[in-house]
């Protein structure tokens, strides 16, 4: 996701948004908003968006969420289509329980074409993945190089067979 | 004797036991040789349940800007890890900026250390029931329906909501200690 603006040349561009953000746990949502925010950005007229994000009815969190959720997309002329509740388990370590819905909205009142990208505000950033959290990477750089996809050459040594006779 | 902790305190709760081929004994006596030179103990951990910058660091900032300390309270478990000899050379606080581990500090077969004053003995029960985690995911549980199985460490803090309608769990702790600045690095 780009942080301060979506570049023009994806504006209205595609047909589906789909995406999994961070939990929005500790902004009221507004992490999850910044990420649905940016595909509806992207999408064309009449397009739809597919949106999974925790569900669980035991943390309250989560309920409050789902709301903010569906209050924005309402807000931006989506309505909430289809709902599959507590469909996944993360896996987490940190919350081996949590489950996630899958969230469609389709575009029922068609907005104006976007002509400017609104940048994310510093009090979406602050909490951006839990309280005193922010957001502070620009971009993750692959350093692998030509080692892509292999394990780095530092993680390992190559023992020879001893010379038989 | 008894170990005294104020109950509005963050707890860093953690079962502990052998490590990396060492008994929990042997760790003890290690980390308070490490205290008496270095002044500080890095104690070693891993797993994904506190992270350092997602949850040790912030639910530190936000219990010391309460006014409150962050402890580290540990239940002493049968535990079976395998030995290793994989020492920690660095350190950082943001996973970005490394430097050196400081002398006479030793961190074994961890990805990650929480930063300690002196360690306390003693005596203290702890009914988890009456606390609930404080930071990520599953912030808002109620500690005994979290901690178990996989999960051996938590944030915690008091519920302030008192009666939660769940049977007391009682755990005895023989350590603490106190968690200082920076509460949780990563180390390599």
């Amino acid at each position: 996701m780009r942080i301060y603006t979506l570049p023009s040349t994806y504006w209205n561009a595609y047909d589906a948004f789909y995406t999994n953000p961070p939990w929005g746990a500790s902004n009221n949502g507004q992490s999850v908003n910044a990420f649905i925010k940016r595909g509806i950005e992207a999408i064309k007229p009449k397009g739809i968006g597919t949106i999974v994000i925790a569900d669980d009815s035991s943390l309250d969190w989560t309920n409050q969420v789902i709301f903010k959720t569906q209050e924005m997309l309402i807000k931006s002329g989506f309505i909430v289509s289809e709902m599959i509740p507590c469909l996944h388990e993360y896996h987490l370590d940190d919350a081996p329980e949590l489950t996630s819905c899958c969230m469609l909205a389709r575009n029922a009142i068609e907005q104006p074409k976007i002509d400017k990208s609104e940048p994310l505000s510093s009090e979406i950033l602050k909490n951006f993945y839990g309280r005193k959290t922010p957001l502070t990477v620009r971009y993750v750089r692959d350093l692998s190089g030509l080692n892509r996809g292999k394990a780095p050459d530092s993680s390992y040594k190559l023992i020879p067979l001893e010379e038989t006779l | 004797m008894s170990l005294i902790i104020n109950p509005k305190s963050g707890l860093l709760f953690m079962k502990v036991g052998l490590h990396a081929g060492e008994t929990f004994e042997q760790i003890i006596a290690r980390k308070r040789h490490e205290y008496d030179v270095a002044g500080s103990i890095f104690w070693g951990y891993g797993g994904g349940t506190c992270h350092p910058t997602r949850a040790v660091q912030p639910f530190a900032k936000m219990t010391i800007e309460e006014g409150n300390n962050i402890y580290i309270v540990m239940e002493e478990i049968n535990s079976h890890h395998p030995p290793t000899n994989i020492v920690a050379k660095e350190f950082s606080a943001d996973g970005i900026n490394w430097k050196p581990i400081p002398e006479g500090i030793e961190v074994r077969g961890s990805r990650y250390a929480i930063v300690l004053e002196e360690l306390q003995d003693g005596d203290l029960d702890i009914d988890l029931s009456s606390y609930k985690v404080a930071v990520g995911p599953s912030m808002g549980k109620i500690a005994t329906k979290y901690i178990g199985g996989r999960v051996d460490k938590a944030c915690i803090a008091l519920n302030e909501n008192g009666q939660t309608g769940i049977d007391p769990q009682i755990k005895k702790i023989r350590f603490a200690a106190k968690i200082k600045a920076p509460y949780a690095v990563f180390t390599r």
